[in-house]
């Protein structure tokens, strides 16, 4: 799903767009055009399939409806993760552009949602799934990561930026329901296609590098690292929250209640780094947004990152040693 | 100009394209490659603008040696024109495609637009010069890359297949724009009234060899022989008979 | 869900500097969505510029209706959802309405301005001048040649997606969509179709030269004028945002 204009803040919307532009100037490095300039006009040529690609609709068996490809995960099992991450920004970009289809200041959000979580965690575990498993089980296990995390990322994106007022837990279970569905979907149109071109031309699919969890690891910090600084300095703007009138229409002072709250509160407090989102703001505002629960919601994606990530990083090093 | 000796050519795939293939072409000729879909006439250009290097055997072009050091001299002397027009066609204008390859080489924009507008003109394609290449005709697009590769003004032209999809007017117009061209040509096609037209003389390929290499006249009166080769004869001398 | 009118795209050519356009609507865009949960009536004076430029460049507004049609759906779903999560009533002049509706029509209206916007910086601007303007503002290289292929591949893959989609359909009329089984061997034709493609692509541009730094995408210069009047733009949306909270 498309983040748009309407949903975020400046703040959050430019924290995305460095975040993005971090990951994607690495991917730039990474991909070392100047000894496989031929990925170039694939790149392009590929970029513009996913368009054309979208156009056709399948049945979905058994419900009477259909649906498309989304094709990132495609287009990293085709080109390695890094090209994969540029080719999709461009096609964001030009949807966004052409089609007002998620818009300009939320396209760093796209970006992100859609291209790292497919790229640079979705694929890998696709890459390691496939050796054990079949394509259609690799393929659909890691689709559904991917879009979890993107999904949930929008719920993230949307509580920030407070532009609507939508308790956490009823906004992800909204959109993490819809998403899985959409995940099982795109993970067996993906093999669907791979399968086909696997059969047709075996030496296609067999090209590209993984990266290693090190460098995933990397990679997520260096995200967070320029999100946090763009979005400290972008929030130290006023972000019109505190619009007069209803500063007394509205104002609740929330008190976290639960232990656990109490100290992500204090946690948060100390660590300062989106110092105006939060409590000390958000609680003098208008304050109908669960400051807590948001919270606990980026805890969240941390633990859901860390859990699928340390038994891998585990079982490798326990492999090097 | 042009010296090809027993090259051979075996895709990846282990697909034998090209077999012990030689001949030779003088400065100024225009010769028409034929034969069956598959016969190797794609494969055949492509090796000589050094596109696939042959696995045994000598190409010598303009007195060169083909080689990866001297592809760069050969692809200035030597102009390729593709099957299909859009495959060679993907800057936002006709302008800029036109001048690709001049900036590439880099031109001086002032140099760079008087080619470009002669060789537009040349091709009589100038009023297409500031619109996109998929806004136009398959005649225009045609026309379009045969500017594009004469603005580096080549001493070799090859073009694959350049009168497929075209309708019979701009077909005409092609044959008379070849006609009209001094270089030395190679010329691929199913289009034998074309070969009968353009090129004094033919080359029929079968299976990656040489079937025949002489005067058109003499092969394509040859009824038997063209059956043998999945051809036929061209139009025009079929109501002789 | 990407919906494709090719023929909406016609050559334009419009006397806006591309790198005024790009600046003006992020500008813009900052600007609307920067506004508040309730800043309804801020709002609507900003729908000037946008509403200007469709005028004065006579935009095709079969396009802007698409375009806006298309992005209401999930914009509604959530501006919806604003009624069953805030009660609170406000006052909205001398009447006293529902926040939750005040809430909703400011999400509709930002999500029309912001989408009003983008679509006006892309019909006045053609691709190559964006690409020049993009390079000037340091995007780097490969990426805006990459924008500039893509877009120039659209139309000619999305032409044969619906192609063999006809093609599919012309022989089993009798279904809505495209079968799973045979999906993928459709679409993965199509993809081995494109490889070979961007193959050939990649053979032309060898053939001719072709190197990512040496690539010539036009920068037009940014006159005084131009400048000044991106300035005044810029400096008119702050304006309106600081005096107007």
């Amino acid at each position: 799903m498309h983040m748009a204009d309407a949903l975020i803040s400046p703040a959050v919307g430019i924290a995305m767009w460095g975040a993005t532009a971090g990951v994607a100037s690495y991917s730039l490095k990474k991909i070392n055009m100047e000894a496989d300039e031929k990925k170039l006009p694939l790149m392009g040529v590929l970029g513009a399939f996913v368009f054309a690609a979208q156009m056709i609709n399948f049945a979905i068996p058994g419900t009477g409806s259909s649906g498309h490809l989304g094709g990132g995960l495609l287009l990293a099992a085709l080109l390695g993760p890094y090209a994969a991450f540029l080719t999709l920004a461009v096609v964001l970009f030009i949807q966004a552009l052409f089609f007002a289809d998620g818009g300009l200041l939320a396209f760093g959000c796209n970006v992100f949602n859609l291209g790292f979580y497919t790229c640079f965690i979705a694929y890998p575990l696709y890459r390691r799934l496939i050796r054990r498993t079949n394509i259609w089980f690799a393929s659909i296990i890691a689709a559904v990561v991917g879009l979890q995390l993107g999904a949930f990322s929008v719920v993230v994106q949307t509580l920030l930026s407070e532009k609507v007022e939508l308790p956490f837990t009823t906004f992800a279970l909204f959109m993490q329901p819809i998403h899985l569905a959409i995940g099982i979907v795109e993970g067996i149109a993906t093999a669907a296609v791979i399968s086909f071109v696997m059969k047709a031309k075996p030496e296609l699919s067999t090209t590209t590098n993984t990266p290693t969890n090190r460098l995933i690891g990397t990679l997520g910090l260096l995200a967070l690292l320029i999100g946090g600084i763009f979005s400290s300095i972008a929030s130290s703007k006023p972000d019109g929250l505190e619009w007069s009138i209803f500063r007394t229409a509205g104002t609740e002072e929330l008190h976290a209640t639960t232990t656990l709250h109490t100290t992500l509160e204090r946690l948060q407090q100390s660590l300062a780094l989106l110092p105006d989102y939060n409590l000390k703001n958000g609680g003098a505002s208008i304050g109908w947004l669960d400051i807590g629960t948001s919270v606990s919601g980026i805890v969240g994606v941390f633990i859901v990152t860390i859990a699928l990530f340390v038994p891998y990083m585990m079982k490798k090093w326990r492999k090097e040693t | 100009m042009i010296n090809v000796s027993n090259i051979c050519y075996t895709y990846p795939d282990s697909h034998e394209a090209i077999r012990e293939v030689s001949f030779s072409v003088q400065q100024g000729e225009c010769i028409g490659i034929i034969g069956a879909n598959g016969a190797g006439k794609s494969t055949l250009l492509k090796l000589l603008v050094g596109l696939y290097m042959p696995q045994s055997g000598h190409i010598v072009i303009d007195n060169m040696h083909m080689s990866k050091q001297t592809l760069r001299h050969i692809r200035r002397i030597v102009g390729f024109t593709f099957q299909q027009a859009d495959d060679q066609l993907f800057m936002p204008t006709v302008y800029d495609d036109v001048a690709f390859a001049l900036r590439n080489k880099g031109m001086n924009e002032n140099e760079v637009e008087q080619r470009v507008i002669n060789a537009l003109t040349l091709v009589g394609a100038i009023h297409v010069k500031d619109r996109p290449p998929y806004r136009l005709s398959e005649g225009e697009k045609r026309l379009v890359t045969l500017a594009t590769v004469l603005a580096m003004e080549p001493k070799i032209l090859l073009m694959d297949e350049p009168t497929a999809a075209l309708d019979p007017r701009a077909r005409r117009t092609l044959i008379h724009l070849v006609q009209s061209l001094s270089h030395t040509k190679i010329i691929t096609t199913h289009d034998l009234d074309f070969v009968l037209e353009c090129c004094e003389r033919t080359i029929v390929l079968a299976n990656g060899t040489i079937a025949y290499d002489g005067p058109t006249e003499t092969v394509l009166t040859n009824e038997p022989f063209l059956h043998e080769h999945h051809l036929e004869l061209p139009l025009m001398l079929q109501g002789k008979k | 869900m990407i919906d494709v009118h090719v023929s909406n795209m016609k050559e334009r050519r419009h006397d806006v500097h591309p790198l005024s356009m790009l600046i003006i609507t992020f500008t813009y865009i900052f600007v609307v969505a920067s506004f508040h949960t309730y800043a309804f009536i801020e709002l609507v004076p900003l729908s000037v510029y946008p509403i200007t430029m469709i005028v004065f460049y006579r935009l095709s507004i079969r396009h802007i209706k698409r375009v806006l049609l298309a992005s209401l759906p999930f914009i509604t779903v959530i501006g919806a959802s604003q009624l069953f999560f805030i009660h609170e009533h406000v006052s909205f002049f001398h009447w006293r309405i529902e926040a939750g509706w005040l809430v909703f029509a400011t999400l509709l209206v930002k999500n029309t301005l912001a989408v009003l916007a983008a679509t006006v910086l892309f019909l006045t601007t053609p691709i190559e001048q964006l690409a020049g303007a993009l390079l000037s503002l340091r995007i780097p290289r490969l990426l805006v040649i990459q924008l500039l292929l893509t877009h120039r591949y659209i139309f000619l893959l999305l032409e044969e997606a619906k192609r063999l989609r006809q093609a599919y359909m012309l022989r089993a009329s009798q279904h809505r969509a495209i079968q799973l089984s045979v999906w993928g061997s459709l679409v993965g034709h199509l993809l081995l179709r494109t490889f070979e493609r961007a193959e050939r692509v990649y053979e032309a541009m060898t053939l001719r030269g072709f190197s990512i730094q040496r690539m010539h995408i036009k920068i037009e210069r940014w006159t005084t004028k131009e400048r000044i009047y991106t300035y005044v733009t810029v400096i008119l949306f702050i304006v309106y945002r600081l005096v107007v909270i």
